[in-house]
C-alpha cells in the first residue's frame, strides 16, 4: 500500500535534501560494492554498462545491459514492454525502467547484482508516459504519467528507495513523454507531446485536432510551472529531451502527418538554450524526408557540443552542433533508435532492433567499425542508458 | 556471433553470456552462408519478378526511343506513326508501374541526398507532385530558343522536366505554356511535328535521355553496382550489401535485410498509392492509368503469390498456421484489383492502405520475419 505524504511535508523533505545535495553526490566512488555480475565479467570499478528495454514479444520483453568491455550482455526479463530508463546519481548501480505508453510498470535494477530489487505501478487513474528521472540527490525519482480520466499531463514523485508514490505535479500539458533535470538540480525539464491517449483505446491519438505540445520547465521542489514553450510546427509532437551541461535542451519531434492539411517537410530537431526561444535544427530535404516525420530518440554529448538524434524510420542518425546549430553528419544504421554517449564522452553509441551495436566517434562523427558488436535473439529498444558503475558528479558540477 | 539469451523464463533468473565469436558481424558474412526458406523466396522474386521488370522496362525505353527517332526521321510524319508512338508510351509506362513497387539499389540514391534516380523516371513518385506545368513551360522555352538541342541538354535538367511526364506531354498534346490552350487530337499533334522541326529534336532527347538512365540503372542492377564489379542484384540476394559498403555510411551499409528491403519497398509504394492522387494526376493525358495500376497489382500478385516459374511463394511460406493473415491479404490482393477494374479511386486508396498495413504486419508475422520494432508515434 502506498504510503501518502502531504505536498506540504514533501517540499518540506525535498529542500532539506536539496541543501545537503551537494554533499552527497561529491562523495567519490564507491567500488566496494561492485559484485558479482562484475567480477564474473572481470571488470573493474568504473565498468561502464549499457542499458536498454529489448525484447519483441510479451515472453522475451528484458531489461537488458550490455559490457562493452567484456563484449557481453546480460537481461532481466520484465513481463512488460519497457521504454526509458534512468540511473540514481546517489546510488549508481540502481537503475530504473519504465513502461512503454500506456503500461503501469516500472522496475529497478541493481546492477552490482544484477537482480530487479524493486518494482512499482501506476497508482489508480494513472498510467505512465515512458520515461522519468532522478533528482540530483537520488532520493526521489519524477516519472511522466497521465490521468486516465482527464488525461492531463502528471509528473509523479516516488521515494527513490520504497518507490512509493509521495506526490504528484502537473506537466502543464497533455501526454508528458520524457522528462530531464536541468543542471541547476532542482528544475525539471518536460517534453509534453500533447498527444492525449486513452488505455481503453490503446494508442490511438484522440485529440488530433486540437493537440498540443510544449516544452515545460518546473520546480521540482514544488510542482510550480517556470516557463512553457512551443515548436513552430503546431503537429509536431515534443517527444524526446536530452540537456546539455550548460543547459541547452535538445528535441527530438515526432510529426503528427494526419492532422496536417499539407505535406510540407517539417524539422524533427529543435535546441532551446537557456534564455532564448526554441530553434529548429535544419537538414537538406532529402535527408529530413527520409526520416518519415520521427526521431526516436536524443542524446547530447556536452563535450564535442554535438546532439545526437535517431529515426529508426528513416534507419539514420544525425548530428547537429550546438553552437551554429549545423547539420554535423549522419549515419546510416538499420533501425536505429536507442542512444546513448559513452561515459568517457568519446563515442555516442547506437543500438537497433537487430540487437547490433555500433560506435560514432563524438569529435569526427566516423564510426568505428572494429567496435561493432551484435547480439543474437536481441532487440534492442528505443532508449539506451551509458553508466557507471561509481557515483557520478553533481549535475551541476 | 555474439548471444543474448534468457536462461529461464522467471523473474528473477539472471541470464549472462558471453562473446562467442569476433567481435564484427554481418548480416551475412559471405554467399557460402546457408540458404534459408526466406532467402529462397527473396530470391525467387528478384529473379522473377523484379529482374524481368527493370529488363522489360530496358526494353520499353529502348523502343520508345527506336520508334521515335524512326517517327523524326520520316518526312511524313503519319498520324497513324504517332498513334504508335504513344500505344509506346502506354506500354512504357505501364512496365515502369510493374517496376515501381521495387525502388531498390540503383533506382535510388544511396546517400540520401542527392536526387533518387527514380525521380527521372516518374518525378511524381517523389512525394505526388504534379509537374505537368513545369514541364509544357520548359518545353515552350526550349520551342522557343534557337540553339543546338543535343544530349547535354537533358542529362543536365531538373527531374521534373525529364522522364516519362515529359514525353507523355510530348506525345499526346500540342505545345503551349500557361493558359494557352493544348489540343490533344493526333491529327494537331502530327501537324506540329510536321511544321515544328525543333519539337521532333525535343521529342527524341527526352526520349534518349529516358533510355540512358534506365540502360545505367539496368547495368547497375546486373553487372556494376557502384564500382564494385558486382551487380545489385547478387549483392541483394547474397547478402552482401553491408559487408561491401560497412565504411560508406549509407543506405547499403545499414545492414537492413534482404527481406526488409524488399517488403519495407513494396509497403511505401502502397502507402504512396494510398496517400498521394495518382488517380487523377499520373498517366492523364494518355488517359490510361489504370491499365498501368493493373501491372502493378500484377506484380505485387507476384510478390506474393510468384509466378510459374516460382518453387517458393511467400504464400505457401505463410501457410502455416496463419491462415487468417494470408486471407487477409489475398482479400485485400482481390479488393486491391477489383478497385483498378472499377477505376475507383476511393476503393483504390482505402484498399492500398489496407495492404499497405497488412505489409507492415501480417506478412512478415506470418513469415516470422521482422522488418524491425514496432516504433510508432508516441514511442
Amino acid at each position: 500500500m502506498n504510503k501518502k505524504i502531504s505536498r506540504r511535508t514533501f517540499n518540506k523533505v525535498l529542500t532539506t535534501k536539496t541543501l545537503f545535495a551537494s554533499g552527497v553526490l561529491g562523495l567519490g566512488a564507491g567500488a566496494a560494492g561492485i559484485a558479482r555480475y562484475n567480477r564474473s565479467n572481470n571488470a573493474s570499478a568504473n565498468q561502464e554498462l549499457w542499458l536498454s528495454a529489448q525484447g519483441r514479444h510479451k515472453d522475451t520483453y528484458s531489461l537488458g545491459w550490455v559490457n562493452p568491455n567484456a563484449e557481453s550482455s546480460a537481461q532481466q526479463l520484465s513481463v512488460f514492454r519497457g521504454h526509458g530508463l534512468c540511473q540514481n546519481p546517489a546510488k549508481p548501480e540502481q537503475v530504473v525502467m519504465f513502461s512503454r505508453r500506456p503500461g503501469t510498470h516500472g522496475i529497478r535494477l541493481n546492477t552490482e547484482s544484477g537482480e530487479i530489487d524493486g518494482r512499482f505501478h501506476s497508482l489508480n487513474d494513472r498510467y505512465m508516459q515512458g520515461h522519468g528521472c532522478y533528482s540530483a540527490d537520488g532520493q526521489w525519482l519524477y516519472c511522466t504519467e497521465s490521468s486516465i480520466s482527464t488525461g492531463e499531463g502528471k509528473i509523479t514523485v516516488r521515494d527513490a528507495n520504497t518507490l512509493e508514490q509521495v506526490t504528484e505535479f502537473s506537466s502543464y500539458g497533455i501526454g508528458p513523454h520524457e522528462v530531464k533535470l536541468m543542471p541547476d538540480g532542482q528544475t525539471l525539464v518536460i517534453a509534453n507531446g500533447g498527444l492525449l491517449t486513452h488505455p481503453d483505446s490503446g494508442r490511438k491519438v484522440l485529440n488530433l485536432d486540437t493537440m498540443r505540445s510544449t516544452l515545460t520547465y518546473i520546480d521540482s521542489r514544488n510542482g510550480e510551472l517556470i516557463s512553457e514553450h512551443t515548436v513552430p510546427e503546431a503537429k509536431a509532437s515534443i517527444r524526446h529531451i536530452d540537456v546539455a551541461t550548460d543547459g541547452t535542451v535538445a528535441m527530438g519531434l515526432q510529426v503528427q502527418r494526419k492532422a496536417m492539411d499539407n505535406d510540407a517537410l517539417t524539422p524533427l530537431a529543435a535546441i532551446q538554450k537557456p534564455g532564448q526561444d526554441i530553434q529548429v535544427l535544419n537538414a537538406p530535404k532529402n535527408l529530413t524526408h527520409q526520416l518519415h516525420d520521427y526521431m526516436g530518440s536524443v542524446a547530447i554529448n556536452s563535450a564535442s557540443r554535438i546532439a545526437a538524434f535517431t529515426s529508426p524510420k528513416g534507419d539514420l542518425a544525425l548530428f547537429w552542433h550546438l553552437d551554429d546549430l549545423s547539420l554535423q553528419g549522419y549515419h546510416a544504421f538499420h533501425d536505429v533508435c536507442g542512444l546513448a554517449v559513452s561515459q568517457d564522452n568519446q563515442s555516442f553509441v547506437l543500438s537497433n532492433s537487430a540487437g547490433k551495436i555500433r560506435q560514432i566517434n563524438s569529435r569526427t562523427l566516423q564510426e568505428n567499425v572494429d567496435k561493432r558488436l551484435a547480439f543474437q535473439n536481441v532487440s534492442w529498444d528505443n532508449h539506451m542508458l551509458s553508466t557507471r558503475l561509481s557515483k557520478k558528479p553533481p549535475v551541476n558540477a | 556471433m555474439k548471444t543474448l539469451l534468457s536462461l529461464a523464463q522467471t523473474l528473477s533468473l539472471l541470464c549472462i553470456t558471453s562473446l562467442l565469436t569476433a567481435c564484427y558481424t554481418e548480416t551475412s558474412s559471405s554467399s557460402t552462408t546457408a540458404k534459408t526458406e526466406i532467402d529462397i523466396a527473396i530470391a525467387e522474386i528478384v529473379d522473377n519478378t523484379v529482374t524481368p521488370a527493370l529488363d522489360s522496362f530496358l526494353q520499353e525505353t529502348d523502343t520508345l526511343f527506336n520508334l521515335t527517332a524512326s517517327f523524326c526521321d520520316s518526312t511524313t510524319k503519319a498520324e497513324n506513326d504517332l498513334l504508335a508512338l504513344q500505344a509506346q508510351w502506354i506500354t512504357t509506362n505501364n512496365a515502369w508501374f510493374k517496376l515501381s513497387p521495387y525502388l531498390l539499389g540503383p533506382l535510388t540514391s544511396p546517400d540520401f541526398l542527392t536526387a533518387e534516380a527514380f525521380w527521372y523516371i516518374d518525378s511524381y513518385r517523389q512525394r505526388g507532385n504534379d509537374s505537368t506545368s513545369t514541364v509544357r513551360s520548359d518545353i515552350a522555352t526550349l520551342l522557343a530558343d534557337n540553339y543546338d538541342i543535343n544530349s547535354a541538354v537533358f542529362s543536365t535538367k531538373s527531374f521534373n522536366k525529364v522522364g516519362l511526364l515529359a514525353l507523355e506531354v510530348l506525345l499526346f498534346e500540342t505545345s503551349g505554356s500557361g493558359s494557352q490552350y493544348q489540343s490533344q487530337l493526333t491529327a494537331d499533334i502530327t501537324s506540329e511535328y510536321q511544321n515544328t522541326p525543333r519539337k521532333c529534336d525535343i521529342l527524341t532527347g527526352q526520349a534518349n535521355e529516358l533510355n540512358r538512365r534506365v540502360a545505367i540503372i539496368n547495368n547497375a542492377w546486373h553487372k556494376d553496382y557502384r564500382e564494385t564489379g558486382i551487380g545489385y542484384r547478387g549483392l541483394l540476394v547474397n547478402k552482401q550489401l553491408e559487408s561491401t559498403f560497412t565504411e560508406s555510411n549509407d543506405i547499403d551499409g545499414t545492414g537492413t535485410p534482404a527481406f526488409t528491403r524488399l517488403v519495407v519497398s513494396t509497403q511505401q509504394h502502397l502507402d504512396f498509392l494510398s496517400k498521394r492522387n495518382i488517380t487523377t494526376q499520373s498517366a492523364q493525358l494518355s488517359n490510361s492509368v489504370w491499365q498501368a495500376l493493373e501491372h502493378t497489382q500484377t506484380s505485387l500478385q507476384e510478390f506474393l503469390a510468384g509466378t510459374d516459374k516460382t518453387s517458393l511463394s511467400l504464400y505457401q511460406m505463410m501457410d502455416n498456421g496463419y491462415d487468417a493473415n494470408i486471407n487477409t491479404l489475398k482479400e485485400n490482393m482481390e479488393f486491391f484489383k477489383q478497385s483498378i477494374s472499377d477505376k475507383n479511386t476511393t476503393n483504390f486508396k482505402s484498399f492500398s492502405s489496407s495492404l499497405d498495413g497488412n505489409f507492415k504486419r501480417e506478412l512478415p508475422d506470418a513469415l516470422g520475419a521482422e522488418l524491425g520494432l514496432n516504433f510508432t508515434d508516441g514511442d
